[in-house]
């Protein structure tokens, strides 16, 4: 990536990246991973300060007993390994279903032979996604 | 004990640099060097970065904590562990996309490269060093108590393995070394928990009673507050540790050494699922200590509280004087000083690149300088790195250095974070916004752990420990207001082309 030198031309409307900026696959794929990633990471962090908050001003609720000395405080910070697994899980299901089949068209609509190639080769569901890129209009999520 | 520890650590080191020496020979290229030849798989690549996560900090640190103070220490190992989610959905993918070696790649990409890049490359270095210190210290600190040596050895030999690691074998053998080394604390860590969890017939809420039960601990250790008493404390430490991991270089530049964006995904849940399942028996770690062996029996061997887990070891697989409890003992020190010199090898890497590509290669050379030049800057770099590491260790091996821990997290947190995201996502940042976004955010974090109860104790003249929840937002109000005032039009024009290298993956090298 040369970054030393700035060639403003290359920046101009008719360059590959101002057309793929502008193009509907990468508003798509741009637009779908924000829709879902902004909401998720919103409810992860409500998850998070709601924890804090249990286990500091409303410690009394924290404190109640649910087996023995097993309290809610701490079956709280037990849940959330598996709901934050699950969320992660969540969000490659997405972005496997919503986003990567936009951003491979992109990449297949702008980018070099030798990319698109690199493209086939490191995708594991490279049938999955041909079948993807070749229709001429990705369902939309 | 010391010389069996010695042993087992003497063979398992054996084994580490085998490994160093395999992975020497493949190492050619800087992508080599840097990137592990950019081929990890996402699976080994999660390994390694748990590995990273799940260093002396988490396996020692976190068990004295519970084991001293009750189960506040559980802040740790949940949001270590979940902020692996944000790397996820936030970062892991777009960095990839975007960068070649480092995140500076990717904000110098729209910025002034001449100025951005010798200012975040600072970043990088003073946040790597920071992070870096205190694990020497602290394992120096440790082989005096466990293997008998002087402090002076155990830094010695702790830099001296990490320079040899980093400058043969670059992000290579740290790959392999972390992985090799996550896989024996896992196997270590659940024998522990099941050998500890059968003094209390498998059930946490026996482990739970026997902990309200005892005299000397009580209800309060399984309870919150014990050590966090201060709510917006815990607050600011939770965001910080969540929001943080996400902005520290070393983690950063381990997204570079997988292909592509899929398995640059795969790599952070591959991490989520290393690291919860470590994290998830931590507290049976510092419960156990506290009944099994006692507190004052772990604070007469180190009043630090982090020979808890060695100590429960030496219990559980028989007890002092044992061959098996001894045993079992040296291997978990032995594993733990692995993990302390593959978490520095991590850092002196994330350090001595951020001087070798972001500022020699790409400031100095202004990209032009072939392969094997490369390499040999990288490896100079490395030595030079380990060599004044060693030496400022060794200057404040007498000196309560934890706090640097904190300063190294806040830094990234108020500094990196914001020039990241921004980067990513605003089309208005400019280069002044960011660098005085970046230079700001430096004094802030430094003002306020450095004026704070860590460094300060009762005289301190900011409240909190752990500043993030003031200083993160600080940091992206800075750069938003600085950016807002100034004009960049090479960075707006130049916002497209980055946003589609990130969001897509097109031109990703």
């Amino acid at each position: 990536m040369k970054d030393t030198a700035v060639n403003l031309e290359k920046f101009g409307m008719d360059s590959k990246w101002h057309k793929a900026f502008t193009s509907e696959c990468f508003y798509k794929a741009k637009y779908n991973r924000l829709r879902f990633t902004v909401p998720l990471l919103g409810f992860f962090t409500l998850m998070f300060l709601g924890l804090f908050t249990v286990q500091s001003y409303l410690k009394a609720v924290g404190q109640i007993p649910v087996v023995g000395y097993v309290d809610v405080g701490f079956l709280m910070v037990m849940s959330l390994f598996p709901i934050t697994g699950i969320l992660g899980i969540a969000f490659a299901k997405y972005t496997e279903k919503y986003v990567y089949p936009y951003e491979d068209k992109v990449i297949r609509s702008f980018g070099s032979f030798a990319e698109i190639a690199e493209l086939n080769k490191s995708n594991e569901e490279a049938e999955t996604i041909n079948e993807h890129s070749n229709m001429s209009g990705v369902s939309m999520a | 004990m010391e010389y069996l520890s010695g042993i087992v650590f003497v063979v398992l080191i054996a084994g580490t640099l085998v490994v160093t020496a395999m992975a020497a020979k493949r190492v050619k290229t800087d992508k080599d060097f840097y990137a592990a030849g950019g081929s990890v798989p996402g699976w080994q690549n999660g390994l390694a970065i748990a590995g990273e996560f799940m260093a002396s900090a988490a396996f020692l640190g976190i068990s004295g904590l519970i084991a001293f103070h009750g189960l506040d220490g559980e802040i740790f190992s949940i949001c270590w562990f979940a902020s692996f989610f944000v790397v996820l959905v936030l970062v892991a993918e777009v960095i990839r996309n975007s960068g070649k070696y480092t995140f500076v790649d990717i904000v110098s990409y729209r910025l002034d490269a001449a100025k951005i890049r010798p200012a975040v490359a600072v970043t990088v270095f003073v946040i790597s060093l920071a992070y870096l210190i205190p694990q020497m210290v602290a394992a120096g600190a440790l082989s005096r108590i466990l293997f008998g040596i002087s402090d002076t050895a155990g830094i010695l030999i702790v830099g001296g393995l990490m320079i040899v690691y980093v400058s043969l074998g670059g992000m290579m053998a740290a790959t392999w070394i972390q992985s090799i080394k996550a896989v024996f604390l896992l196997g270590a860590g659940y024998l522990l928990a099941a050998l500890t969890m059968s003094h209390f017939d498998f059930s946490v809420p026996q482990l739970f009673a026997a902990v309200a039960e005892s005299p000397d601990l009580g209800p309060q250790w399984i309870q919150q507050g014990g050590w966090l008493s201060n709510p917006i404390e815990r607050y600011s430490l939770g965001l910080s540790l969540l929001f943080g991991t996400a902005a520290m270089p070393h983690v950063l530049m381990r997204l570079f050494t997988v292909k592509s964006k899929r398995q640059a995904q795969k790599s952070a849940l591959w991490t989520m699922a290393f690291m919860g399942m470590f994290h998830m028996v931590t507290f049976i770690f510092g419960l156990g200590a506290a009944v099994l062996v006692g507190k004052s029996a772990i604070a007469a061997m180190d009043p630090g509280g982090n020979l808890a887990t060695p100590m429960l070891a030496r219990f559980v697989a028989g007890g002092q004087g044992t061959f098996t409890g001894e045993l079992f003992m040296a291997f978990i020190v032995s594993v733990a000083f692995i993990t302390v010199i593959a978490t520095v090898s991590g850092l002196c890497i994330a350090a001595s690149t951020a001087f070798s590509y972001d500022f020699w290669f790409k400031v100095v050379k202004k990209g032009e300088q072939d392969h094997k030049s490369q390499v040999r800057t990288a490896r100079i770099a490395a030595i030079t790195i380990g060599i004044v590491s060693i030496l400022v260790s060794l200057l404040l091996k007498n000196v309560n250095v934890a706090y640097l821990s904190g300063l190294a997290f806040s830094i990234a947190a108020t500094v990196n974070l914001p020039t990241i995201i921004l980067s990513l996502y605003w089309r208005g940042l400019t280069t002044q916004g960011a660098l005085a976004g970046i230079i700001g955010g430096m004094i802030v974090s430094l003002f306020a752990v450095v004026g704070g109860p860590s460094f300060m104790g009762k005289e301190a003249i900011f409240p909190l420990s752990n500043p993030g929840i003031v200083t993160i937002p600080m940091g992206f109000f800075i750069t938003y207001v600085v950016s807002k005032i100034t004009a960049d039009k090479v960075s707006d024009m130049k916002y497209e082309e980055l946003s589609v290298r990130a969001h897509s993956g097109l031109g990703a090298e």
